[in-house]
């Protein structure tokens, strides 16, 4: 694809602060295609880590002008975040954004994300559904019931309220990205994220940021029982680390 | 002497045997073991003290002391192994992330070659 093109959209963003995006994906291979590709031709660097997918993610990877990053066990999406982090780390990101793979994300919204990190004002941004009432009202009821809950538990366990904290459209600063390692393979990373934040007393702000719950993105989401799951891993994050 | 108490006590010997020859090997874990089986075999071969000990802590019978350490040994054998798995898992995932980062491949240079050969071994 428009391999000129990128190239030059590349070096004006690496000009500014290169932007990278890490897409953690796990069995996507119907859709990474096309969400990666407005990421692409926006210029961002792209790193899309495969956890070990089953339905020939990894070949579609193959044909994509991205950093492609292959798990040989299937770890979870903590763990494949925490990879593209590393990766982008030693690479010398400035800015590395957490973009779902299953097409949720609106890559439009970027420049809106790492805005206050380029300009200096926060280590972490944390994407809201919940700050305009707009973007709230596009959550599945029951979903927004659920996710009220976790802010509460999250707030209780880390001390950080945020509106919104299981939302997995953040973007990190290198600062960020050196005080926070997830240790959390699966989906309690979200939690974890915020606990390292306070712990380095890193500075965030919230920025709305609207999800698009497709009919996709819904049946490869997580299901409601796993809420209970994520609860105990934090728990036992808590006594055995 | 009741058959129950020989069989028992064979059982803990086997046990103690398997352990002394597949198991770990270090002095304490060996001592360890050692005093949990001889106590075992005690405890087998007079019930009566089990008794005793029990109406000396408050405890009932015997057996429910038993049973009360077994299922605290339990526990805390299955925290032991729990914490040991988590050790393990993050090993795993440090393995695999270090194998990923080595093999990972940028796509935006390999290209456009549509056929690229993948860069893995």
């Amino acid at each position: 694809m428009v391999v000129a093109e990128r190239a030059g959209a590349a070096d004006e963003e690496a000009a500014v602060a290169p932007v990278w995006v890490v897409v953690p994906a796990f069995n996507e291979a119907r859709v990474i295609a096309s969400t990666v590709a407005p990421l692409v031709s926006a210029g961002y660097r792209v790193v899309v880590v495969d956890d070990c997918s089953t339905d020939g993610t990894w070949a579609v990877l193959e044909t994509l002008p991205v950093i492609r990053i292959r798990h040989r066990l299937n770890l979870g999406q903590g763990a494949a975040l925490q990879t593209g982090m590393e990766y982008a780390r030693r690479q010398g990101a400035g800015v590395v954004v957490h973009f779902d793979a299953d097409g949720q994300h609106d890559a439009a919204q970027i420049p809106l994300i790492v805005a206050p990190i380029l300009a200096g004002e926060a280590d972490i941004v944390f994407g809201s559904r919940f700050i305009r009432p707009h973007d709230a009202r596009q959550v599945p009821r029951s979903r927004r019931i659920l996710l009220r809950a976790g802010r509460i538990f999250s707030g209780l366990m880390t001390g950080l309220w945020l509106t919104d904290t299981h939302n997995g459209y953040r973007a990190l600063s290198a600062r960020a990205l050196s005080a926070i390692r997830l240790q959390e393979n699966g989906f309690a990373h979200a939690t974890e994220i915020l606990d390292a934040a306070g712990r380095a007393s890193l500075r965030y702000v919230e920025v709305p940021v609207t999800i698009r719950y497709t009919p996709y993105s819904r049946a490869k989401g997580q299901p409601m029982s796993n809420a209970v799951n994520i609860m105990l891993d934090l728990i036992l994050h808590r006594f055995f680390r | 002497m009741t058959l129950i108490q020989p069989i028992l006590v064979l059982l803990v010997a086997l046990g103690l045997l398997f352990y002394q020859l597949k198991g770990r090997s270090r002095l304490l874990d060996r001592g360890i073991v050692f005093s949990i089986a001889a106590a075992g075999v005690i405890l087998i071969v007079d019930p009566q003290l089990s008794m005793k000990i029990a109406n000396a802590l408050g405890v009932g019978r015997g057996v429910d002391l038993v049973i009360y350490l077994g299922m605290t040994g339990f526990a805390f054998l299955f925290l032991l192994i729990f914490s040991k798995l988590r050790a393990l898992e993050s090993q795993i995932t440090s393995l695999v992330r270090t194998i990923a980062i080595q093999q990972a491949v940028d796509g935006a240079q390999t290209q456009p070659p549509p056929a690229a050969p993948a860069g893995k071994a």
